[in-house]
């Protein structure tokens, strides 16, 4: 047998699906792309990715985040662009990528695929690793690229993840288009007074982030005009909050208690971890005391 | 009795019989004869069901011809002893099915796997014929790190994985060869969907 060759497919089928099962991300991804049988059998592994993620900044990037392997596989896909028009989302004329892992050195790999578009990648990429959803992220000079591309090819996100672009009219055209959405993380900049607006923070989400330079306001200057009671460190962490789906969680740090119209009351916990603010707000329905 | 009346013995220590260690003979497909600890068979759950149904004593293990291996060649099974008694008594890894499987290949294991890969083609076949799950997970760790830096080009060739045209092919074939008359109603079907019908019936 030539040594550079390995026949996996005579095989047994326990030890070649053993040989897929030791395989990293970036492996079995590689192995989908030969053909429709070799994909068959990684969507078969069932491996389960945490998160994927489409990154748009200078360029576009898919992060694909397997959260207990190997942690974060970052692809980049490169495009050429015409000169002085906007750019559009097309088919990449080859793709890099860097896989981060615990368990082995970070490695650089480059190869073009000519049959794909953006978004038949997209849609390989949430076959093959056995997610529906995926998040899009905007990020510095992301207003370079034709909006409308950008809606054809990455439709549905489940998450929306806003810096300032560099473009007020583009961060606003993102917020019409995308919102509502179940998570929803934006930093301040986005807006040219940095107030986000009332129709962003009236809505229902899962999960909602603000991100916002430290020099913005601190607390005290944040509660200033809201009648709140304080609530000491050592009573507010005896309270549980039962959430919706996923268990409970104490409160945590000092609680600032407050009541909404309707008589529900609400606590808000502000916690200094590493050099950034987070706010935890808790609303005390009935269902949600521990 | 109680435990104070009981006879006090001097005990000769000498006379205590130690344990011998129990090796059993196994005789490879091309009749190589190989003689391997009880403690390293313990690695392969059906070596070690099959000496635990046979009974087989010491004077059994050197009276009675070897245990013969059919399946598997001197060369192949040289290296699975190997194996077997370099990890004899270490824990049998327990799958729990987990997804993606974390092995790592100790220095040992990846100098007894410097080999071709036609040998570690067969010594992977004989680990799972065998049921020796942690020489499994090494063997295949090494086919499945042959993948890395390889372009997806480069894999198929690795693997000598079929092409969907190659697939495609194949299929045609072996239904032609089960049924000669299968290519021509296909043929048929395609035609009567080209005149526009989309039934066949």
């Amino acid at each position: 047998m030539n040594n550079q060759r390995f026949p996996l497919t005579r095989l047994p089928s326990p030890c070649s699906q053993n040989v897929l099962r030791i395989m990293t991300p970036a492996e079995l991804l590689k192995l989908s792309l030969i053909s429709k049988k070799a994909k068959d059998a990684v969507v078969s592994r069932n491996l389960k990715i945490r998160e994927i993620e489409v990154f748009i900044g200078n360029e576009i990037e898919v992060i694909l985040n397997f959260g207990h392997f190997s942690s974060i596989t970052d692809f980049k896909f490169h495009m050429t662009h015409e000169r002085g028009a906007p750019k559009r989302v097309q088919k990449p004329s080859y793709i890099t990528f860097c896989e981060d892992s615990r368990y082995l050195v970070s490695k650089k790999f480059a190869w073009r695929n000519e049959k794909f578009e953006m978004k038949d990648w997209i849609n390989h990429l949430k076959t093959i690793f056995n997610k529906k959803e995926m998040s899009i992220a905007f990020s510095q000079n992301a207003y370079q690229f034709d909006f409308n591309s950008i809606r054809e090819h990455f439709k549905n996100p489940t998450c929306l993840r806003v810096h300032h672009t560099g473009n007020f009219e583009f961060n606003k055209k993102v917020f019409e288009y995308f919102l509502p959405m179940r998570h929803l993380s934006l930093d301040t900049e986005v807006f040219e007074n940095r107030r986000v607006p009332n129709h962003i923070l009236i809505q229902n989400l899962d999960r909602f982030t603000i991100m916002a330079t430290r020099n913005e306001g601190n607390e005290d200057e944040i509660m200033r005009r809201i009648q709140h009671q304080v609530v000491p460190r050592e009573q507010n962490e005896r309270r549980i909050f039962r959430r919706a789906c996923n268990g409970w969680e104490p409160c945590r740090g000092e609680g600032m208690d407050l009541y909404r119209f309707d008589g529900i009351k609400g606590t808000i916990c502000i916690l200094n971890l590493d050099q950034e603010v987070y706010f935890f707000f808790f609303v005390w329905y009935d269902h949600c005391i521990g | 009795m109680s435990v104070e009346n009981a006879p006090v013995v001097d005990v000769d220590e000498a006379a205590i019989p130690v344990e011998k260690k129990m090796y059993y003979r196994f005789e490879s497909n091309d009749k190589k004869e190989f003689r391997v600890s009880e403690l390293a068979i313990q690695q392969s759950e059906t070596l070690n069901r099959l000496v635990e149904a046979m009974g087989y004593t010491s004077e059994d293990v050197e009276n009675k011809p070897a245990i013969a291996i059919e399946n598997i060649d001197g060369k192949t099974l040289k290296l699975v002893f190997q194996w077997c008694e370099h990890h004899k008594g270490e824990a049998i890894p327990v799958d729990d099915g987990s997804v993606p499987k974390i092995v790592e290949i100790p220095e040992f294991d990846a100098k007894l796997m410097d080999i071709d890969n036609g040998l570690l083609f067969k010594l992977i076949w004989a680990a799972d014929y065998l049921n020796i799950v942690q020489l499994l997970n090494v063997s295949c760790k090494k086919v499945a790190n042959m993948a890395q830096g390889k372009t997806p080009a480069q894999l198929r060739r690795v693997y000598l994985l079929p092409s969907d045209e190659e697939d495609e092919a194949a299929k045609r074939a072996a239904q032609e060869a089960q049924d000669p008359r299968a290519r021509e109603v296909e043929e048929e079907f395609e035609e009567r969907k080209r005149q526009g019908g989309n039934s066949f019936f």
